[in-house]
């Protein structure tokens, strides 16, 4: 791990900030709201290739982030809770990041200035939202987030990971599991059928007669040809799922009872995922910036389309093609953090180049992925060419991704938090 | 012209002078024969994005059980990169600083360091001439990866240059003498 010690290097804590927290001395200032793949990714990159020409502040009320990526192999003991922490601690020390432990509450984009939680102000040359996802109220009949403590969501990482785990292990023998999966667009096009996997091999070593409910809005979902196989392969008889025809599109859910309503009929459930439907972290909207709960972007370095001193990444953005993964935010996230440096201090621009890859998980030791490159097109983002796992792969090749993926996730770790 | 947009300008010529590149690209003669085998028997690895969800599964084109039929091996590269390529990455020509951009492609699988059960190789171990030649192999279908065979067709021989000049630049612990060990 190589070590960059800037003078000054970061403090954190919102105590420190009085408002209005001036921009420091000619030093251009980039405020980053959201300190995930996406987020994080930006700071860094800012801060690493400008050397201290820039002041980077990150706003993120989380002192220790836990990546949904991944997050279902926990629900599985393929990976331990701990292992899918990460800190801002390098980002502060080795890149000079100001790192603010604190929630952007608002932005006055005529004034460049972010209000924070705690009540300070801060000042912005360029502002980049990387909020992730926020949920969309009322999109599941009796669901809101207050019940997410009965029927987890688990979607954003976190204590709601730890309490689906929980809730499974404590489930009844031969007791049945629902998830209600989004409608598109949402964030990890393959997470709810990964999950439906990963709960699957939980189930099977620890209540092998359990059942799954698959309610899905969707009449089809991504890699659902891998998933299908996979499924009668690996967990024959167990998931069941009810498509849009059937009622999957539209589920009543009550948590307080322990049941669901799909089609008309009341079905006892054990333990409930509720993914609802998404939209652009709260922020986006808070900031004027959101078209049908997303924010347009330009395609060539995702400023927004109503202010171009606002750039807007990661699962927020309405940019196109990309689907909304940790690793298109990372990809966005590096075209952005160019852009804004070459706009800022008179660097290098270079030409925006996006890719993105998802492996998933299917069963312990069989991976699957699906990938492609992107170019910046006529006012979107554009998908370019692409590969995805075959059906009737090898188990040395489903083997071989499936570890794949363990590399990438430390790679794409130290790529974002350094 | 805004410096970026020249910049994209420039990108995009480079981009179409890449296939005709392809054609011409050195290599002995028998990788040219073996690399048109291979197409022919595992045809087009790669497809548009968009078609890929709407098929996903038989239809889609992919690499499974693509035979390694000639196991590209880590110490003797099948094929070699480019005359000119090779002179520019033993001269050191290639634009670092292009090349530490288009590097941030990498960082997303490839970690900078080393880690010694992954099997995604760290860039910083990476000799520029054995990155190269792996390259040409993937861009020739000699090695099965979709996803690096598809980031291998995007890349020009100068950004290859690029790439390898930031990759020689680094402060790799043991990078002097290491090569890619993946052959995936």
């Amino acid at each position: 791990m190589h070590r960059r010690h800037f003078i000054g290097a970061a403090f954190a804590g919102a105590a420190l900030i009085s408002a209005p927290m001036l921009r420091a001395q000619g030093r251009p200032r980039v405020v980053v709201v959201g300190g995930g793949a996406g987020g994080a990714t930006v700071a860094r990159y800012l801060a690493k290739d400008s050397a201290g020409a820039l002041d980077v502040v990150l706003v993120e009320p989380n002192r220790v982030y836990r990546s949904c990526f991944f997050s279902n192999l926990a629900l599985a003991d393929l990976r331990s809770p701990a292992s899918l922490e990460h800190r801002y601690d390098r980002l502060a020390a080795d890149y000079g990041i100001t790192v603010l432990h604190d929630r952007a509450v608002a932005v006055d984009r005529a004034r460049r200035e972010v209000s924070l939680g705690a009540g300070g102000l801060l000042a912005y040359d360029k502002l980049v939202l990387a909020p992730g996802i926020d949920f969309v109220v009322g999109s599941v009949a009796g669901w809101s987030e207050a019940d997410a403590e009965v029927f987890p969501h688990a979607y954003r990482g976190g204590a709601q990971v730890d309490l689906l785990r929980a809730q499974l292990g404590a489930m009844r023998q031969g007791g049945t599991f629902a998830l209600v999966a989004p409608p598109n667009p949402y964030r990890c096009p393959p997470g709810p059928y990964e999950r439906v996997s990963m709960v699957a091999s939980l189930l099977g070593r620890i209540n092998p007669t359990a059942k799954i409910l698959l309610l899905d809005p969707k009449a089809t979902f991504s890699k659902q040809a891998l998933f299908e196989e996979g499924w009668a392969r690996h967990y024959p008889g167990v998931v069941e799922r009810i498509g849009p025809d059937a009622g999957g599109a539209a589920v009543e859910v009550r948590p307080a009872a322990g049941e669901i309503v799909v089609a008309g009929a009341v079905v006892r459930v054990d333990v409930c995922n509720v993914i609802p439907a998404q939209r652009a972290g709260v922020i986006s909207e808070a900031a004027g910036l959101t078209e049908a709960g997303w924010v347009p972007v330009e395609p060539l370095a995702l400023a927004s389309k109503a202010d171009p001193a606002v750039h807007v990444l990661g699962d927020s953005a309405a940019q196109g093609d990309m689907p909304k993964s940790g690793f298109s935010a990372n990809s966005q996230a590096k075209v952005v953090a160019n852009a804004i440096r070459a706009a800022l201090t008179g660097s290098r621009a270079f030409p925006p180049r996006y890719t993105n890859t998802c492996w998933s998980a299917i069963a312990p030791g069989d991976g699957v992925k699906v990938g492609a490159s992107y170019t910046a097109g006529e006012g979107k983002i554009a998908a370019g060419e692409g590969f995805i796992s075959q059906v009737g792969e090898t188990a040395e090749l489903r083997a071989a991704t499936y570890a794949e993926s363990f590399a990438w996730y430390d790679a794409i770790s130290e790529d974002i938090f350094g | 012209m805004s410096p970026r947009l020249h910049a994209f300008a420039i990108a995009r010529v480079a981009a179409s002078s890449v296939r005709a590149a392809l054609v011409i690209a050195g290599g002995g003669p028998g990788a040219g024969v073996l690399a048109l085998a291979f197409m022919a028997v595992v045809g087009p690895t790669v497809a548009s994005a968009q078609n890929l969800e709407a098929t996903t599964g038989a239809e889609a084109p992919g690499c499974a059980g693509v035979p390694l039929a000639a196991s590209p091996g880590t110490e003797s590269p099948l094929v070699d990169p480019a005359k000119d390529l090779r002179a520019a990455i033993a001269a050191g020509s290639g634009d670092r600083d292009w090349g530490e951009w288009l590097a941030g492609e990498c960082l997303a699988c490839h970690g900078l360091h080393a880690k010694a059960e992954a099997s995604i190789p760290p860039l910083a171990t990476l000799d520029p001439m054995a990155f190269a030649s792996a390259l040409e192999e993937y861009r020739r279908h000699l090695r099965p990866d979709p996803g690096m065979r598809l980031l291998a067709s995007r890349l020009a021989p100068d950004e290859v240059a690029a790439l390898a000049a930031y990759f020689a630049s680094l402060p790799g612990e043991d990078a002097a003498d290491a090569v890619p060990a993946d052959n995936r």
